[in-house]
């Protein structure tokens, strides 16, 4: 009776180590946490939370008026270029796609010939 | 047969988890996504195979099996069932048991909360977790099973320890014990950054954190709690005597009270990368020392309680962590520069990294104090053990400027402050300080260090309520009535207004520990039924003794009834237990507590004739310690509390949305 139960014990981690083995399907390689876009995005957050932080202390009376507008301005140009940052990350992506997108079209007409047009387009839609 | 199973789950858990450590490890570094996630499954089994190891373990305490070495140690046929629980890690290899149940838990829940958000970082923090978890298991397995057998059954075991039959004994120990291990999560995190090469960036600050923040709420509740069954049970009147397990405790929540702060600025400003690696591994190494001397290291304690000889394994194994943590930090060195630099002296972060600097100078003054009889043991052949005093006079200054920091320092704003600002901020908290300092000398504190201590708690209370004072009349005057603009205010910033609580209750500590440590008064009494005894303005009037004889103690109680002045404030009672079995006394003091005051009363001897001589104490403000701890709690909770996104991001292009295609 040990035995039948030891035995059920070990299968519990046997079976889950040798799942993903199995069925390597289940396992992807994961996407980078320190892409570009994360770090712009825990700056612009940092930004707003300084500025929220800037605004509630002036609010309150704990930063005279010559201080706030130095730190807002501050902030407020760090989270801009933040912005611009993102933007730009996102339009050399979209270049970077749109460019991926022509080269693989111009080799599949080298292959294929000119693309006939999809009956939407024959049909002047 | 169960108690059997539980032996084979435990074998099959040190299998299981030393595979996790290797396997995560190798997955990642290989980038073999279908060894990662084995090693991340198999993790997920390790709670189960412990629990199944901790309900037989149980069951052989439910069912008095004292073939079971560690039931015959620590539980008889007297024990209360409901003393079942305490038990479980009232020794060693129970306790043992116990931290790493608790630990393969929390490291799933922490692998589960992370795994999405860092999944770069989250293989190499199982990988760190799982090794922690693997020393454990090992030691546990080889050298202390909690289910080892006699070779004959004693018909009855040998008993609890008296001094763990007491309230507190429920919920200390476990707490003390989470908290220690916990540390080892934050740690994991940041090491596990570190060997993924991201712990120059930021993303395992939101996770370091919040694990960060709940390791330190745990070793402040255990702490509490120590010093209240101290208090209560061990009956010398104190609550803290800088005891080698004591400061065991108290060394990594310092280490963990900065890296909280530290952390804050890395994920505001980019800044203290370094440190709060460093500080972290500090704060593990302080927390792996804690279960050295707790575990039968070479300090002399007045109440460890899980003594051993394998207190030397630990030593080991922290000298391991440290040196691979200093090896992996040397490696990444060049990752870990700062985005930013301090743009001024006079700025919030300047203010955290003098309170982590002076937090770090009295871990290290209380380790040196603990570790003193080792060094003079081996210099000159004499242990000499350092008392209250070298820690009082050494930390005590020390601490007063923290808590000044901790006044002053939420007031100024991030990056920098003008002259004129912290003028403006700290102006009503200084006045309202030196006035609190003539209202307490005029009521007769006379002590210039006892001023000086309530007037640095004043800054920092002063500067709280100030704060909340015009934030809420702000808001007030935009419509709001008060008690909405107050909750308003509090909900609007839960991380500073969760901390400012949090500071609130280490205010009521110092003010606790300012008026117990100054304006103590005690004496001794040696009484005949029916004399009475003064002290302060308390009259007792001893009124006799009955004694009770159970299956485990002999139980003395002396009987008083207490005026204070013309009013009575009825009946008071001690009691003090022998348990033969292990030849100790334990004592239950009587205590009457007011916000201003404790009258403390303990038995030391009874005579023959009916005479007792006990020690009255009257220590004030001793109520305002154990009323910071809800405070602790609600504060950190709230500082902790998920937020809602700020308006502002709503305009944030999210990540991988493209323009409308025409």
């Amino acid at each position: 009776m040990l035995i039948v139960l030891a035995l059920i014990l070990a299968l519990v981690p046997v079976i889950a180590i040798l799942y993903p083995y199995l069925r390597p399907a289940s396992a992807q390689a994961p996407e980078d946490e320190s892409s570009t876009f994360s770090e712009l995005d825990r700056r612009w957050d940092a930004a707003i939370s300084g500025l929220k932080s800037a605004e509630l202390e002036y609010s309150i009376g704990s930063l005279p008026e010559q201080d706030y507008r130095a730190l807002r301005e501050q902030y407020l140009t760090e989270a801009a270029l933040v912005l611009k940052a993102m933007e730009l990350e996102e339009q050399q992506e979209t270049e970077l796609l749109a460019r991926v997108e022509r080269e693989v079209r111009s080799v599949r007409e080298r292959f294929h010939g000119a693309p006939q047009p999809r009956p939407s387009e024959a049909a002047g839609e | 047969m169960i108690v059997d199973a539980g032996y084979v789950a435990l074998a099959i858990a040190l299998l299981t988890i030393g595979y996790v450590a290797v396997a995560s490890f190798v997955g990642a570094w290989q980038r073999i996504p279908a060894m990662v996630l084995s090693a991340r499954y198999g993790l997920m089994t390790v709670p189960v195979l412990l629990l199944v190891a901790t309900i037989a373990l149980v069951y052989a305490f439910v069912n008095h099996d004292f073939s079971v070495a560690y039931v015959a140690d620590n539980s008889n046929l007297a024990m209360p069932a409901s003393y079942t629980w305490v038990a479980f890690y009232a020794g060693n290899q129970g306790s043992l048991l116990f931290i790493a149940l608790v630990f393969s838990i929390l490291t799933v829940a922490a692998v589960l909360g992370m795994g999405r958000k860092l999944p770069y970082t989250t293989p190499y923090a199982t990988s760190v977790m799982a090794g922690v978890l693997t020393f454990f298991m090992f030691v546990i397995v080889f050298l202390a099973n909690p289910l080892d057998r006699l070779d004959s059954m004693p018909f009855d075991g040998q008993g609890i320890n008296p001094l763990l039959i007491h309230f507190g004994m429920f919920i200390h120990p476990p707490v003390q014990m989470m908290g220690l291990i916990s540390v080892a999560i934050p740690f994991s995190i940041a090491i596990g950054a570190l060997l993924a090469g991201r712990g120059g960036r930021d993303e395992w600050v939101d996770q370091g954190r919040l694990w960060g923040m709940l390791s330190w709420l745990l070793l402040t509740i255990g702490l509490l709690l120590g010093s209240w069954w101290a208090y209560t049970i061990l009956g010398w009147g104190g609550y803290w005597a800088w005891d080698p397990v004591e400061n065991s405790a108290l060394m990594p929540w310092l280490a963990m009270t900065a890296f909280v702060h530290s952390i804050m600025v890395q994920k505001r400003r980019g800044m203290f990368r370094m440190w709060n690696i460093v500080i972290v591994a500090i704060a593990f190494t302080l927390a792996e020392m804690g279960m050295f001397i707790n575990r039968g290291g070479p300090v002399p304690s007045v109440h460890s309680f899980a003594q051993s000889t394998m207190g030397w394994l630990f030593l080991f194994f922290m000298g391991f962590t440290l040196v691979a943590s200093l090896a992996a930090f040397a490696w990444r060195m060049n990752t870990l520069r700062s985005r930013e630099k301090l743009d001024s002296w006079l700025s919030r972060e300047s203010a955290f990294l003098a309170q982590n600097v002076l937090f770090l100078a009295v871990a290290f003054i209380t380790l040196w104090g603990t570790i003193y009889p080792v060094f003079s043991r081996a210099a000159q052949d004499v242990t000499i053990t350092v008392g209250q005093p070298f820690f009082d006079r050494i930390n005590g200054p020390l601490l007063l400027v923290i808590v000044f920091l901790m006044g002053v320092g939420p007031l100024l704003p991030w990056r920098k402050a003008s002259a004129r600002n912290v003028l403006s901020v700290v102006k009503v908290p200084l006045i309202g300080a030196a006035v609190t300092a003539d209202v307490v000398a005029a009521a007769g504190v006379r002590q210039p260090v006892a001023v000086v201590a309530v007037a640095v708690c004043a800054i920092a209370i002063i500067g709280i309520v100030h704060e909340w004072v015009r934030g809420t009349r702000s808001r007030h005057s935009k419509g709001e009535s008060y008690p909405v603009a107050f909750g308003r205010l509090l909900m609007a910033n839960r991380p500073r207004y969760g901390g400012y609580i949090v500071h609130l209750a280490i205010t009521m500590l110092a003010i606790g520990a300012i008026g117990s440590s100054f304006y103590e008064v005690q004496r001794d009494f040696n009484l005949k039924p029916g004399e009475t005894a003064s002290l302060a303005d308390y009259t007792l009037q001893y009124t006799n003794t009955t004694s009770q004889r159970f299956s485990d103690r002999e139980e003395v109680t002396a009987h008083f009834t207490v005026r204070r002045g013309d009013e009575s404030l009825g009946a008071m009672e001690t009691t003090r237990s022998f348990y033969s079995n292990f030849n100790v006394s334990a004592t239950r003091a009587a205590i009457r507590s007011t916000l201003v005051e404790d009258l403390y009363i303990v038995p030391s001897e009874f005579g023959d004739d009916g005479s007792a001589v006990i020690r009255v104490l009257v220590s004030p403000l001793v109520w305002w310690m154990w009323a910071a701890g809800p405070l602790f709690v609600f504060g950190t909770l709230l500082a902790l509390s998920p937020r809602r996104q700020p308006a502002y991001a709503a305009i944030r292009v999210p990540r991988g949305s493209r323009p409308a295609q025409a």
